[in-house]
């Protein structure tokens, strides 16, 4: 049976983390985005660039763990944004009204100034 | 050469399912010229009934064949059908409140709206299984 893959790079660009996504994020995928970016957070990270580039696809349970992460780092001051988003899963995103939450941006470079 | 105008898939209630299912639905719609946006709203709308009966689903019994899900797309006169039939306790997502976007924004929920996405997207019809044995969810999305 095939699994879908997620995968998740992380690189630091200043004091903002950038974790490139590479993959599908489904209801079996997302438990371990939320893992990861919660042991992000606990590390002390408040500025999240999520770079989508390399991202296939989105469910609600991937736009969930997104909202509910975001609701953490707004909480702490900080905030998550987006680039490279493929226009399939920003059609997913404004359905749920997330992209009224999130900013999004067309590449790295400006989702870094957003900081 | 004519490509098939229906495309049956059978699989297990677990969410590894789930990837290689929207790569066949996926598949198919191409195969059949569907937009890219219009094929991957019903392959949206088939993962989350798929993920939601997989989740929240209660099978009847304990029998293998319980545990699984049928999901049967019919292209006919530029509508795509789906049904997709589960072996589970009656649930009618159409009888209840889909969740609503802004809330789950406001109030940064982690889930929840699997049911507004489909209901969203879909034209959709429940009807309860023969004898109570199941749910079936019937889509229709015509192309643009």
């Amino acid at each position: 049976m095939a699994q879908p893959i997620l995968k998740i790079s992380e690189s630091k660009q200043g004091n903002v983390l950038v974790l490139a996504l590479s993959g599908e994020l489904d209801a079996k995928t997302a438990p371990d985005l939320r893992t990861h970016l919660d042991n992000s957070i606990q590390a002390g990270a408040i500025r999240v660039v999520l770079d989508c580039k390399s991202l296939t696809y989105v469910a609600s349970a991937g736009i969930g763990t997104l909202n509910a992460v975001q609701k953490a780092l707004v909480q702490k001051s900080g905030q998550m944004v987006l680039c490279h988003v493929a226009k399939d899963i920003k059609d997913t995103m404004d359905l749920m009204y997330f992209t009224k939450k999130v900013k999004v941006f067309p590449g790295l470079e400006e989702a870094l100034q957003a900081f | 050469m004519e490509t098939p105008s229906s495309l049956l898939i059978e699989i297990e209630r677990d969410n590894s399912a789930l990837s290689a299912t929207r790569g066949k639905i996926r598949q198919f719609l191409e195969s059949r010229k569907w937009a890219e946006q219009d094929a991957n709203r019903v392959v949206l709308a088939v993962d989350e009934a798929l993920a939601n009966t997989i989740e929240h689903g209660i099978p009847l019994n304990s029998h293998p064949e319980s545990n699984r899900v049928r999901i049967n797309l019919q292209e006919d006169r530029n509508v795509i059908r789906v049904e997709i039939m589960d072996s589970c306790q009656p649930f009618d997502p159409t009888a209840i409140e889909p969740a609503d976007p802004e809330e789950f924004i406001e109030e940064g929920r982690d889930g929840g709206m699997g049911i507004f996405c489909f209901m969203s997207l879909m034209d959709v019809e429940y009807k309860l299984r023969e004898g109570g044995l199941g749910n079936i969810l019937v889509f229709r999305y015509p192309k643009s």
